[in-house]
This record gives structure tokens, C-alpha cells and sequence, in this order.
């Protein structure tokens, strides 16, 4: 199967200053939830927002490209963006509270997008999209009357997914999309992400640092340590025989719901270890079926 | 009588607004804590049940509308001007967001500083200095390096655990942890959680620990109360409470805590919206 997605060689800086990301080799499919975690400051966010061109400002790629179905996004076109942005490539953000408008209501917000990149109004056939796609993230067609402040955060949450999904997109971006919530809505959008992944085939590059999280909902996990990937692979593999040891550690520090042992241990890695995770001379290999981790061999 | 608890919360209500606004945000809810051995209690819920308005009723920065909270058997607003402020010293709390509880426009020693005038100690003087040194030192943090520092310059971890060691300047008899981890990095919040349990089995400190994870509730605590629009919905042992919940609310909390293990993902049923 080609990819969807085709991340190579991606190198990510400011200015003179070393680089914060890669070089990064990564693909997804289509249909596929990759997740991503590691560290703040691991450049797991960077690395999303590469791939929305969105990069914070002062920060450039210096070398390597992204490419969606085999066209590269660099160097940005704007005109071409402008096809791409949300309709292929579409983005959830951490914090929905800080992105909606909150005086205006969620039906202009969805107005506004539809104006944007159709120049139609929101009525008609537009509507009936906009009121599936809100039953698809189990949202009542009422919430378009409401403003952000009205809605819970799981609620903002999904309004922010029911966006997103609007003119199914292949590619969706999730950043964080559940760090604020409490798990029983958690669960709901994760559930929700889901659904809409195997009912529109999109992709989900979902960024987090919850490894339990990932257990549930990855088909593959990419872990970032120090601006490298060090390990890649099925979402099973990682768990079973995790083989980078930031990876073993990150699902150390796990603690379990099931039994009562003890809280473990911190994954606070220290200098030497530190130092030694982030040699960039050691290359990625493959310790298992489409499974590969930056280790020395055994 | 239960009167020799160290604090007691019995049947506290609290309502805010009144008439048609009325919205009740915690109704009778009690736990307490006895005066021999340390205990660490949590109350797990969501956001919006009523735990963050309980531990500032805890803590008397909110009075209770029903219901009363006691200090070694006497209620706060009885308590005389010396008691209540030993009771203020003795009871800490360390809150959830470690950026908005320092001041940024002061360094980090500041509310160290003011602690240490609280209990009539001239921060700068060498007994000021050493008792520092202790309460950073039990968080394992470095005087050296944090007490030059301001807030930005040290990571939410850093901080929290400096919220700590300012409660621990006090010697407290109960700390009061609303959220503390919830706002800092996963790979250091076991390491701040750590920090609370040390302070529990070394210091024989007593702690609330108010948090909606699960999961750190059932590693760590003595004691679990599940809270659900402002009420206690169960409490017990917390392996218990994991194992067997009786309550609706609690099943739908504990089944919806993410298993770090792929075998075993949520199953199709469905999660009420309602939220």
C-alpha cells in the first residue's frame, strides 16, 4: 500500500541555532491512527505542526519534506495550501476553549468555514452536512444556537472534531485533543475520533504523552525523545517487546488501574542516559515486523 | 467521640446563589481524618462534582451552607484567633496550577520568605536559611539552584514541589492537594506524587489528595471517595472500589480509565452524552 502520509528526512530548526527535530523518517497510511508521544520538549509538536504548516514562527525545515499522496507540501504554495488546508488536512487543537470565537455562535463558526473555502452560505445541503457530521460526534443539531462558554469541554471537544470532519478530510492532526478533560469524556472523544476513522477513512496523527491513551486507540505508536524518533511501530509490538529504553521506561512509569502495587517509578532519565538516547549516529533498525527503534544491536 | 479527629468534615453542604440561581455544589458530604496515624484520603470525580469546593471548605476559605467543618473537635468560625491560626499553619495546601500560584514577578524564595515571617523566623537569618534548606530538601530540590530562580525560569514539576516544601516549613499536620499533577508533565507527575506519599509514611503527614485520575488514586491512597454532582457516590478501599464498584457512575469512571495494554481496549458499549 503507498502511503498517505510520507515524512523524510525532516529536519526542523531556528535559525542557526541547532536543530529541535529529526532527522525524522515516518509514514502513514490511509485510514491509519498513528500516535505520537514523548517528552515536552521532545518535538512531538513540532513535528504535528510540520505537517499543518504551521510551524512556530522563527522556525523553518531545514531539510527533508513532507509529501500527501506522493505531491511534496514544501516549499509552501499558497494557493495550493489553500486546497489542502482542511480539506485535507485537517487539524483538532488541545485547547478548544482558546480556538473557538466565544462570541460568536458554533453555527456562524461553521458558516464561516463554509463560506471560506466553498463561497456558499450556511443553508441547504451545507446544513444537512453540518448536522450529520454533529450526529456523528453524538452532538444535538441545537449546539449550532449555542456559544463555546454554553458547551462542556468534552462538548467544545467534539465541536472542534465535528469541524474538523466537515469536509472529510484524509489527514486529521489531533493535538492533545483530550489532556484537558476528565476520562469519562476522554473516553467519549477518543470513541468519537474512532467512529469517524473507519466511517470516512481518515487518518488520525494523534499527538499525546498518554501511553495508556495509545494502547487504546493506535494502530501504530512513534516515540520522540530529544527530536528523534526512537522507536516506531505497531501499537502491540511497542507494549510486548518495546526496544528502545526511553520506550520501556515511558511504559514503566504507567500506573496501572488494575492492581495496587505501588506508584512506579519516574521516568526522569538521567544526564548519562540523556546524552546517550539522543546520539544521532546510531541509526533506526528493525527489531521486529515493521516494528524499528534507534538501538545498538543485542 | 469522633470529636478528637484532627479534621473532620460532617454533613457539609455548599450552595451557591440562591433562590432560582440556586446551584447546590456539594451536598453532605463528610470524611476524616483521625488524630493517630497519617492517612491519605482522595476524592476521584470529574470536573464539576464538587472536589475542589470541598478541599476550600477543608482548607476555610469556604464556609460550608449546611454542615460544618472541625478542627480537633471545634468548628472553624469557633475556633479562638490562636487556634484558628494554628490551624491555618497546620493545615498546607498545595494547589492545582503551579503558574498561577506564584507570583511572577517575584522569585521563587518569596513564598518561602513569607512563610518563615508567618512563623516569626527572619528569612535571611541562618536559622531562616537552614529551614529552607530542610523543607527543599525533603522535595529533593537543590537551595543552591532554586531559590535564585522566578517561577518561568523552573518547570511545573519544580514548582509544585516548591509548593510543597512551603507547606512543609509549617510542619503541618494535613496537607490539602487539590489537582496537583493535573497541569504538569506526565513524566514528572509520578515524581511530584512520590514527593506526597514520602510526605505521608516519612513525616507522618496527613493528606487530601483531590484528583480526577484513577489510576495515581488507587496506587497511593488510604482511602477512596468517588464524587458525582456533589455527592459522595462511594467510598472504601480503592482497590475495592476498582474491582467491584457498586455504583453506576463509579463503573462508567473506572471502566472509562484507559488500560495501557492493547488487548484490552474500551468495548463498544456506549458512554452517556450527557456530560
Amino acid at each position: 500500500m503507498t502511503a498517505l502520509l510520507e515524512i523524510r528526512g525532516l529536519v526542523v530548526g531556528y535559525g542557526d541555532a541547532p536543530p529541535v527535530l529529526g532527522p525524522i523518517d515516518l509514514d502513514m497510511r490511509a485510514g491509519e491512527l498513528v500516535g505520537l508521544v514523548g517528552e515536552s520538549g521532545g518535538g512531538k509538536s513540532t513535528l504535528s505542526r510540520a505537517v499543518l504548516n504551521d510551524l512556530p514562527a522563527g522556525a523553518n525545515i531545514l531539510e527533508g519534506n513532507i509529501a500527501l499522496n506522493g505531491v511534496p507540501l514544501y516549499p509552501v504554495q499558497p494557493q495550493a495550501w489553500r486546497a489542502i488546508r482542511w480539506k485535507q488536512i485537517a487539524y483538532v487543537p488541545q485547547a478548544a476553549l482558546n480556538i473557538l470565537n466565544p462570541v460568536r455562535r458554533i453555527g456562524a463558526q461553521f458558516g464561516d468555514m463554509v463560506a471560506d473555502h466553498y463561497g456558499v452560505a450556511l443553508a441547504g445541503e451545507w446544513m444537512q452536512k453540518v448536522i450529520d457530521v454533529l450526529t456523528a460526534v453524538r452532538l444535538e443539531p441545537a449546539v449550532l444556537r449555542c456559544y463555546p462558554h454554553q458547551l462542556s469541554g468534552g462538548m467544545r471537544q467534539r465541536v472542534c472534531i465535528a469541524m474538523a470532519m466537515l469536509f472529510q478530510p484524509q489527514l486529521v492532526v489531533a493535538d492533545e485533543p483530550t489532556s484537558a478533560l476528565d476520562v469519562v469524556s476522554q473516553r467519549l472523544v477518543l470513541q468519537t475520533l474512532l467512529e469517524l476513522r473507519d466511517k470516512f477513512g481518515t487518518a488520525i496523527l494523534l499527538v499525546g504523552h498518554d501511553l495508556a491513551v495509545m494502547a487504546q486507540v493506535a494502530d501504530r505508536i512513534g516515540i520522540l525523545f530529544a527530536g528523534q524518533l526512537v522507536e516506531y511501530g505497531p501499537a502491540r509490538a511497542i507494549f510486548k517487546e518495546p526496544a528502545h529504553p526511553y520506550a520501556r521506561r515511558l511504559l514503566q512509569a504507567v500506573p496501572s488501574i488494575r492492581v495496587r502495587s505501588d506508584l512506579p517509578e519516574a521516568t526522569f532519565p538521567s544526564e548519562a542516559d540523556r546524552q546517550h538516547w539522543s546520539d544521532r549516529s546510531i541509526p533506526m533498525r528493525l527489531v521486529g515486523p515493521n516494528h524499528q527503534a534507534r538501538c545498538e544491536t543485542q | 467521640m469522633m470529636s478528637t479527629d484532627l479534621l473532620a468534615i460532617e454533613q457539609a453542604g455548599k450552595t451557591f446563589g440562591s433562590g432560582r440561581h440556586a446551584r447546590p455544589a456539594v451536598v453532605d458530604m463528610s470524611l476524616s481524618f483521625p488524630s493517630d496515624g497519617a492517612r491519605l484520603i482522595t476524592i476521584a470525580g470529574e470536573s464539576g462534582c464538587g472536589k475542589t469546593t470541598l478541599a476550600l471548605m477543608a482548607l476555610g476559605f469556604l464556609k460550608p451552607t449546611t454542615g460544618e467543618v472541625l478542627y480537633k473537635g471545634i468548628a472553624l468560625p469557633d475556633l479562638n484567633r490562636a487556634d484558628f491560626r494554628r490551624f491555618r499553619h497546620k493545615v498546607q495546601a498545595v494547589l492545582q496550577n503551579p503558574f498561577e500560584t506564584f507570583n511572577p514577578f517575584y522569585g521563587v524564595s518569596h513564598p518561602l520568605h513569607l512563610a518563615l515571617r508567618q512563623l516569626g523566623v527572619a528569612p535571611r537569618s541562618r536559622e531562616g536559611k537552614r529551614l529552607m534548606e530542610q523543607a527543599l530538601e525533603k522535595v529533593r530540590l537543590d537551595p543552591g539552584q532554586v531559590l535564585e530562580r522566578y517561577p518561568h525560569q523552573m518547570s511545573g514539576g519544580q514548582l509544585q514541589r516548591v509548593s510543597i516544601a512551603r507547606a512543609m516549613l509549617f510542619s503541618p499536620e494535613l496537607i490539602v492537594a487539590d489537582e496537583p499533577v493535573s497541569m504538569i508533565d506526565a513524566s514528572l507527575r509520578v515524581l511530584v506524587l512520590r514527593h506526597l506519599v514520602d510526605l505521608k509514611v516519612r513525616d507522618g503527614i496527613n493528606i487530601l489528595y483531590i484528583t480526577h485520575d484513577l489510576s495515581t488514586a488507587l496506587q497511593i491512597s488510604d482511602e477512596l471517595l468517588i464524587a458525582h454532582r456533589g455527592r459522595i457516590v462511594e467510598r472504601g478501599d480503592p482497590q475495592e472500589i476498582v474491582d467491584n464498584p457498586q455504583d453506576d457512575y463509579t463503573r462508567l469512571l473506572v471502566t472509562s480509565v484507559p488500560v495501557p495494554d492493547p488487548d484490552q481496549r474500551w468495548g463498544q458499549e456506549s458512554v452517556p452524552t450527557a456530560s
